[in-house]
């Protein structure tokens, strides 16, 4: 799409519209997925942390050995 | 219930769907979306709000989340409103999203439950989510953003109103 668009619907007229994005909201647009895409990767990383957290504790939990407070907290809360 | 509008991606897709002037004639809103995006660093994703368009703070949601098997929880300040299919999805898959407003007209704070599934061949992504809006205004518009990327064709959002009636009677 080389120009952004966004759809209109007027709910008091029914008429739907299909307009270009002015500079401000594609700025506005842009800066948006910028910081979500941020915000889903640092999420990502935290639910990786966690599965890499599980794994190691279960299999402390198998050998007998000591888990950490905080992998104990994952398995049981 | 009663539907008030359905917006509709054309062949060239689009950056948001915004409803203007919705009536506040209703008790509560009821948004359905299916929805696809071209973002390709995932199967799928979430959709934002912006009420009023009155910017993107004052937003909090508690997500409750599966991929696979795999099942976790997390809270957020983001505006999610729903989920889209995105490009790792299987081809012509969109993600189907229910989100209910109660009591949008009342002078009290917003909060919406919203339920979303986006199907994958290997893992199909399913979302349960309590958002807040922490705004007495009464709603008037919605701006509805994919996170990433862009609505593709035969994305629709559908907006409905509902009327308590006692009985659960729709009241004209």
């Amino acid at each position: 799409m080389n120009v952004l668009k966004k759809i209109v619907v007027d709910c008091s007229t029914g008429v739907q519209e299909e307009i270009d994005l002015t500079p401000d909201e594609i700025a506005d647009y842009e800066a948006t997925q910028a910081q979500a895409q941020a915000n889903q990767l640092a999420r990502e990383a935290e639910v990786a942390r966690i599965e890499a957290l599980k794994t190691s504790a279960k299999a402390k939990l198998v050998a007998g050995e000591a888990l950490t407070t905080e992998e104990a907290a994952l398995l049981i809360g | 219930m009663q539907l008030i509008q359905t917006g509709t991606v054309g062949a060239g897709g689009a950056a948001n769907i915004t409803f203007t002037g919705i009536p506040q004639t209703f008790t509560d809103l009821l948004i359905l979306a299916s929805c696809r995006s071209t973002f390709s660093g995932d199967v799928a994703d979430m959709i934002y709000v912006n009420f009023n368009s009155a910017g993107t703070s004052n937003y909090a949601n508690q997500q409750l989340a599966n991929s696979g098997s795999f099942v976790f929880a997390f809270t957020g300040t983001e505006q999610v409103i729903g989920f889209t299919a995105a490009a790792l999805s299987p081809a012509s898959t969109f993600a189907v999203s229910s989100a209910y407003i109660p009591n949008y007209v009342v002078s009290t704070n917003k909060a919406v439950t919203i339920d979303a599934v986006s199907p994958s061949t290997t893992n199909s992504f399913g979302r349960m989510v309590g958002m807040r809006w922490t705004n007495t205004a009464a709603i008037s518009s919605m701006v509805i953003t994919p996170q990433a990327g862009n609505f593709v064709e035969f994305s629709t959002i559908s907006l409905y109103g509902i009327l308590r009636g006692s009985g659960g009677a729709t009241v004209s």
